[in-house]
């Protein structure tokens, strides 16, 4: 008996250790992975720190040698950025905004609402998310054109301004909603537009935060339609910049990475500041609609 | 039926009624959006697959099914549709299950509670919502043959450089992995909820009857994670059939067509050989390739709804 | 916050609506060019130049894009303006190979009327350059931004010290390739006699029609004339010289970036790249110390080098006002002024005699003397075919030549594949 206790004593040590083991090697491996993840975006970062010279060197440096900001310059002073960010933020903003108007009121009606020939109204809109717009881009183009909307912030924003996917998300967290909410919220003498307002956006208020910084993401890296719909400054955004200043300095010099890393990361900051700040609402909400 | 219930009757019908004009108006903006800038261009789209239009010309034919033939029974337009549709079956299956699977293994291994985790977690999703331009314009560095630094690492193991986007080879699979590498954070996120959402309990019991963790696994947390699964293939799978920015960006089709998925060779039919008739036959046709897909999934997820009912 | 949010909403609303304020008497016309460099801006001013010149335009000067960008947004807009929708540019930067399909669809205007009505003499472009933009017997564009391709560039420096000789036929080329190519004791190649432009076919049209190969059998160009020996002697000669590690054939995507950087680091002796990056290697050349030879490709069978850029085409859909503006504005850009920016920020040629001869580009070519070799030739640059299947075609040629050089695949399945390949594309015009 004397011996089974040691023994257990002895197993119970082992567990702990084998328990410190297992969480090392998952704290090795995960640090491993998010290494390989961030890798691209770090040497994004850092080429833009590095000298052309650095750049090319056979045996590539994790860490710029000397720190040079010219490239920013360079890419400041050759391009209007702030005038790329401005539209850029333009058209976002009102994009996502219309987007959650329309998207909010049509993931109401297809969940909560009542009409005749509902769900099947339903389907025909998510039809609209097999549509690539590459496919119907000169129909599309040819209507832009009618609207005299070529080169205008209206081109940009309207098309884009519902998004099919952002009412399927939408509409399956509504549909969860228990009817007793919306039961109370009606005896307690609120009209449509109020139960969705004071009832079903609360209430699935992760998603809807979620879904908006998702369009809004979407939106600054929006390219193929900017890109056919603008051919002014005034009203280029970032991500079509970034194409011209990478082929404009890949023109200028040899393998001129670092002016085009440089761009680069100032298209991406704003992104990724949002993101980083929100991420909070990205991780919770979209495991709600994935669940619903 | 005493008069004041009729009243109230009437009232709760009046209310259903202007209910429902209400719940079709709050629908009626997407709607006309949708018909305005969706199904009126595949409608426009279905008139000029039946034209011999050129994008050009300011007269064109109606010439019936003509181009819908040439894809169907001419050697070359059904050898390039079935080519790109191979390719991009190959880009869409890879994909979608590369990043489920990995998704599901990140998730299995970011799940611990701790701050470092959490930023790790933020660091592994971070790619999903970077500008792809950008990260194309990184990815283009690394995958160079020459300054790469993946071929400056591999020489370093005396492995002799891969081309790895102007060979027919690795094309592809370049592609491939740049696509996984931005959605699979997007993956684990999502299962990592769904595993969050698990009730503790049938572990507990599980572990009462003695069950290892891969038992645990593959008997609980992979069946209830099921739904969670088909929600992540179904969405991801519509969205990698329509790549094309990818492409467009990393390799331009090419080389030898190895990358030349269906919308993109539906862009160049139209834009570099002046063929928007032939162009637009092809784009009904993924249409409604898709929409089928569509329905089926749609089937599939429904009865899931049901289950979980 | 909701407030702001509304604001900001409605301010941009108001934005995308105002309309734009122009007076009535002035004609707008718009110029999408494809230069993405930041020399653009020198040429811009030279625009506003011509506005205060003619006081009765103003000339949106527009990056359209890449080339191919533009066109296809230039389409987009064509086949709206058909259907009386959105506007077109008056002007175009326009490629070469575009001219027969853009002239035949009606997207591009004849320029006849408006250089008869100005009294033009058309003669002083070089010859070649302007039946690059003629189609059925109509001048349909004026060459502005013209290069030669393939240009030769060789490190005069290198082949000085090694005592290595210019080699002026196919033939003397390889005794120059054998001398130029150094080599490790483990026999791998550490710096190559010259790299080679395979991405492209503008590049390498003009090479095999060195070696022979006719493209097209006839004028409507149904017929190719690949299946030949010429182009199995071709892919056989430089299959050779790239198994032997003589030579470097550059393929694919990042290829054009990745021979720059090898000549400029001397691991290779010579590139066959497009003039346009003459500024390019020759300042960077200056840096190291070396000096940067230019001359046309050798000759085989005949003397022949592609043309290469593009000129400046007139929109048929624009208005008849905006067209003669629009004329007067091709003229501009092609005349010396415009010219000479271009060609002094890259190495474009000049297009015109009147450039050649006139003292702005005698000073240019005492401080750039190598280009003399290219000037000499002007008129006998040929342009590339104008077929809409080119393109497709072009793609052909240029993968199945890229496995026979680079992945040394056997000639005669490929070559006989190939032209299998470019049958079905012409057969399905």
């Amino acid at each position: 008996m004397s011996n089974y206790n040691s023994d257990s004593s002895y197993a119970n040590h082992s567990i702990r250790t084998k328990k410190r083991i297992r969480a090392s090697l998952q704290y090795f491996f995960a640090a491993l992975i998010t290494i390989i993840m961030i890798f691209p975006l770090y040497w994004m970062v850092i080429s833009s720190f590095k000298t052309t010279e650095e750049i090319l060197r056979t045996v590539p440096t994790f860490w710029p040698t000397t720190f040079q900001l010219e490239s920013y310059s360079a890419v400041f002073t050759q391009f209007p950025m702030w005038r790329f960010i401005l539209n850029t933020l333009i058209c976002t903003v009102s994009c996502t905004l219309l987007q959650l108007v329309i998207g909010v009121l049509a993931a109401y009606a297809f969940s909560k609402g009542e009409f005749p020939g509902r769900d099947i109204v339903f389907v025909v809109i998510l039809g609209a998310l097999m549509v690539p717009i590459q496919v119907t881009f000169i129909p599309t183009y040819i209507l832009v054109a009618r609207l005299n909307w070529i080169n205008t912030f209206a081109g940009l924003i309207v098309p884009e301004a519902a998004s099919a996917y952002f009412i399927f998300m939408l509409r399956q967290n509504f549909k969860a909603v228990d009817e007793s909410y919306i039961d109370a919220g009606r005896v307690d003498g609120m009209g449509r537009l109020g139960i969705i307002r004071h009832v079903l956006v609360p209430m699935c208020k992760p998603t809807v935060i979620t879904v908006t910084i998702i369009a809004f993401i979407n939106g600054w890296n929006s390219y193929f339609w900017p890109k056919m719909v603008t051919t002014r400054n005034d009203y280029r955004t970032v991500s079509i910049a970034l194409k011209e200043i990478s082929s404009s300095f890949a023109g200028l010099e040899f393998m001129n990475f670092n002016k085009i890393m440089a761009a680069s990361v100032v298209t991406i900051i704003p992104v990724v500041i949002l993101f980083l700040l929100c991420q909070r609402y990205i991780l919770t909400g979209f495991s709600k609609a994935a669940m619903k | 039926m005493s008069e004041q219930s009729l009243v109230k009757k009437r009232r709760r019908s009046v209310y259903r009624i202007r209910g429902k004009f209400f719940d079709f108006s709050c629908a009626l903006p997407a709607i006309i959006f949708f018909v305005i800038f969706t199904y009126y261009p595949i409608v426009e789209l279905f008139r000029y697959s039946m034209t011999d239009w050129n994008l050009m010309k300011s007269e064109y034919h109606y010439v019936s099914f003509k181009n819908y033939q040439w894809l169907f029974t001419s050697s070359v337009g059904w050898k390039r549709f079935s080519s790109s549709l191979r390719v991009t079956l190959i880009y869409t299956i890879a994909d979608v299950a590369a990043s489920c699977i990995f998704g599901m293994l990140l998730a299995l291994l970011f799940d611990r509670m701790s701050r470092a985790f959490k930023f790790m977690r933020t660091a592994v999703i971070l790619p999903k919502y970077v500008t792809m331009t950008a990260s194309v314009m990184v990815f283009e560095l690394l995958y160079n043959t020459e300054y790469g630094l993946i071929n400056r690492a591999l020489s370093a193991f005396k492995i002799t450089p891969i081309p790895w986007l102007t060979s027919p080879d690795t094309a592809l699979l370049s592609v491939i992995l740049f696509s996984v590498w931005r959605s699979v954070g997007y993956a684990m996120m999502i299962y990592l909820s769904a595993m969050k959402g698990l009730s503790p309990e049938y572990f507990e019991a599980a572990s009462l009857d003695g069950a290892n963790g891969i038992q645990k696994f593959r008997y609980i947390t992979l069946p209830l994670i099921a739904p969670t699964t088909v929600f992540l293939g179904v969405t991801s799978f519509l969205a990698a059939m329509k790549v094309y920015q990818t492409v467009e960006l990393l390799t331009g089709g090419g080389p030898y067509e190895s990358t030349s998925v269906i919308v993109y060779w539906i862009y160049a039919l139209a834009f570099r050989n002046y063929r928007v008739d032939r162009a637009s036959a092809v784009g009904v046709i993924f249409f409604l390739i898709l929409l089928i897909c569509t329905i089926l999934t749609m089937n599939v997820t429904d009865r899931r709804v049901n289950y979980d009912a | 916050m909701k407030k702001l949010l509304a604001l900001l909403l409605a301010l941009i609303l108001v934005s995308a609506l105002a309309p734009a304020a122009m007076a009535d008497d002035v004609v707008e016309i718009e110029f999408w060019c494809s230069w993405e460099d930041a020399w653009r801006s020198a040429l811009e001013e030279l625009v506003h130049q011509f506005e205060a010149d003619n006081p009765g335009v103003k000339v949106n000067f527009v990056y359209a894009g890449s080339y191919n960008e533009s066109n296809q947004k230039l389409l987009a807009a064509h086949a709206a303006a058909l259907q009386g929708a959105g506007t077109v540019p008056t002007v175009q930067q326009t490629v070469g190979t575009n001219i027969m399909t853009f002239a035949e669809n009606e997207v591009i205007y004849p320029l006849d009327e408006y250089i008869a009505a100005n009294g033009d003499d058309i003669s002083v472009f070089a010859e070649g350059m302007l039946a690059a933009y003629q189609y059925g017997g109509k001048q349909y564009g004026l060459p502005g931004c013209i290069s030669l391709v393939p240009t030769w560039f060789y490190n005069k420096t290198i082949m000085a010290e090694e005592g290595i000789e210019l080699p002026t036929t196919w033939e003397e080329f390889d005794a120059f390739l054998r001398k130029a190519t150094k080599k490790d004791e483990a026999g791998n190649t550490i710096r190559y006699g010259a790299e080679f432009s395979g991405w492209g076919i503008d590049y390498v049209n003009p090479m095999m029609r060195q070696f022979g190969v006719e493209f097209f059998l006839d004028d409507a160009m149904t017929e190719s004339g690949f299946d030949s020996e010429a182009t199995r002697a071709f892919a056989n000669q430089f299959q050779a010289w790239s198994k032997e590690g003589l030579i470097k054939w550059c393929y694919g995507s990042g290829a054009s970036g990745n021979m720059r950087q090898a000549f400029l680091d001397g691991n290779t002796v010579a590139v066959f790249h497009t003039c346009a990056l003459y500024d390019l290697y020759n300042s960077n050349f200056k840096e190291k110390g070396w000096e940067l030879g230019v001359n046309f490709p050798p000759a085989g069978v005949n003397s022949i080098a592609g043309l290469g850029g593009s000129g400046f085409t007139l929109m048929a859909q624009a208005s008849p006002e905006q067209r003669e503006y629009g004329y007067k504005l091709i003229r501009f850009l092609t005349d010396t002024a415009c010219n000479m920016i271009i060609i002094q920020n890259t190495g474009y040629l000049p297009v015109t005699t009147t450039c050649v001869n006139s003292p702005e580009c005698a000073v240019w070519l005492e401080g750039n003397p190598e280009l003399i070799h290219l000037y000499e030739h002007l008129d006998e640059l040929a342009a590339s075919p104008s077929s809409p299947a080119w393109s497709d075609i072009g793609t052909k040629i240029v993968d199945n030549l890229a496995r026979i050089i680079v992945d040394g695949e056997d000639v005669e399945a490929t070559v006989q594949f190939m032209c299998d390949e470019i049958a079905e594309i012409l057969e399905d015009m």
